[in-house]
């Protein structure tokens, strides 16, 4: 081919679009449903890890307060209060009385505590409430308390 | 040019990883063991043996070795080890070690052949944690004392009333016949077998793990042949 026959740069341009083949359908869905089942797994972690120690530190807490008396009807001597589940506990006061605060919301179980039995009590502790249980009789049974 | 058509090889791995570990984790969430579940196919199968397996085994012919009082201390002469028996008598407990560095939480506690001679009944920890002498866990009672078989907590080294009970008619014969007794553990559902036959069933979350003993107290006495320590059976 003669010379001045040959192309020269402009013959090239603008230069063509490179032009990609369209995504087929089938691979949108595939990396749609990756897509999906990766942000699934990243929730149930989540939610693995949640019924763990991250639960318990949800929500607020409320304080209980009672009186442990024993049978004959005088304050429990050397007793504690303790609360199921955590590190709260209290000491009996002379007169019986006790306070716990920061007790977690939901339902909870106190125990009362002498030198060798316990009793235990469920009550629902609620945010920012003072739940007052009243008087307990400290009394050990050998079926459950009705 | 060569036009690629559906997915490549790594990325049909890597949905089946994501589809498998998803699963996984649903079953997590909901309590699930997946090893239960292989053992409950493969006994469904037939192929019981595949997870006959045992936590913990004691046959009392090794000595008191394997066993702890409330202390850490070595059993004292209220409990016998001799000729295959463990027999004991009076007020004390002892914690089986094997079951202390145990990692299941559920489990099935077994007493081969247990027979009360006397005495107001015995017990048997599970779910429980001693720290500074003092238990933490549960106990089943076969509690002539209080004439019913029961589940009872301890916190603090305190017992407390028992959380369910079975009254037993007054006539019951308590002593003198060797009797194979169970506890399964499992979730918050605790379940007593005597002979294979279930007893009592009880429900309690507040002690998630914890090891397994047997107590006695009063005027107790009993021997029995063997106790162990196996995953739960369906």
């Amino acid at each position: 081919m003669p010379l001045e026959q040959s192309p020269t740069l402009k013959d090239f341009y603008p230069a063509p679009e490179t032009t990609q083949p369209p995504a087929r359908r089938g691979n949108k869905v595939f990396r749609y449903l990756t897509a999906c089942l990766a942000f699934l797994i990243l929730v149930l972690l989540l939610s693995n890890l949640g019924q763990g120690g991250l639960s318990s530190a949800r929500g607020g807490s409320g304080v209980v307060r009672g009186l442990v008396l024993s049978e004959n009807g005088l304050p429990l001597q050397d007793g504690y209060v303790k609360i199921l589940g955590t590190d709260l506990t209290a000491t009996l006061a002379p007169d019986g009385t006790f306070e716990i605060k920061n007790v977690p919301d939901g339902v909870r179980s106190l125990v009362v505590l002498d030198r060798y039995t316990g009793l235990e009590i469920s009550f629902s502790a609620i945010s920012g409430d003072v739940l007052d249980l009243g008087l307990i009789r400290f009394r050990i049974t050998a079926v459950p308390e009705p | 040019m060569k036009q690629f058509k559906g997915q490549s090889l790594a990325e049909y791995v890597l949905l089946l990883v994501l589809v498998a570990s998803a699963a996984i984790l649903v079953l997590r969430l909901f309590g699930f063991s997946l090893r239960q579940a292989y053992c409950d196919v493969g006994i469904a199968l037939g192929f019981a043996q595949a997870c006959e397996t045992t936590y913990c085994e004691d046959d009392f012919s090794s000595g008191k070795d394997s066993w702890a009082t409330n202390n850490g201390d070595s059993p004292t002469g209220n409990w016998q080890f001799n000729d295959g028996q463990l027999c004991a008598t009076g007020n004390s407990a002892i914690y089986n070690k094997c079951s202390q560095s145990m990692t299941p939480s559920d489990y099935t506690v077994k007493l081969d052949s247990i027979n009360l001679e006397r005495g107001d009944g015995y017990g048997i920890y599970f779910r429980s944690d001693v720290v500074d002498g003092k238990v933490n866990g549960y106990t089943f009672q076969y509690d002539p004392g209080l004439g019913a078989i029961v589940f009872r907590k301890w916190v603090d080294g305190r017992e407390l009333s028992p959380f369910a009970v079975h009254r037993v008619p007054s006539n019951y014969d308590w002593y003198g016949k060797p009797q194979d007794v169970e506890v399964k553990v499992s979730g918050d559902t605790f379940t007593a077998y005597i002979n294979g036959e279930p007893v009592l069933t009880a429900q309690d979350s507040t002690y998630p793990t914890g090891s397994a003993g047997i107590r006695t107290w009063d005027n107790t006495k009993f021997c029995m042949d063997g106790f162990g320590i196996t995953p739960n059976q369906p």
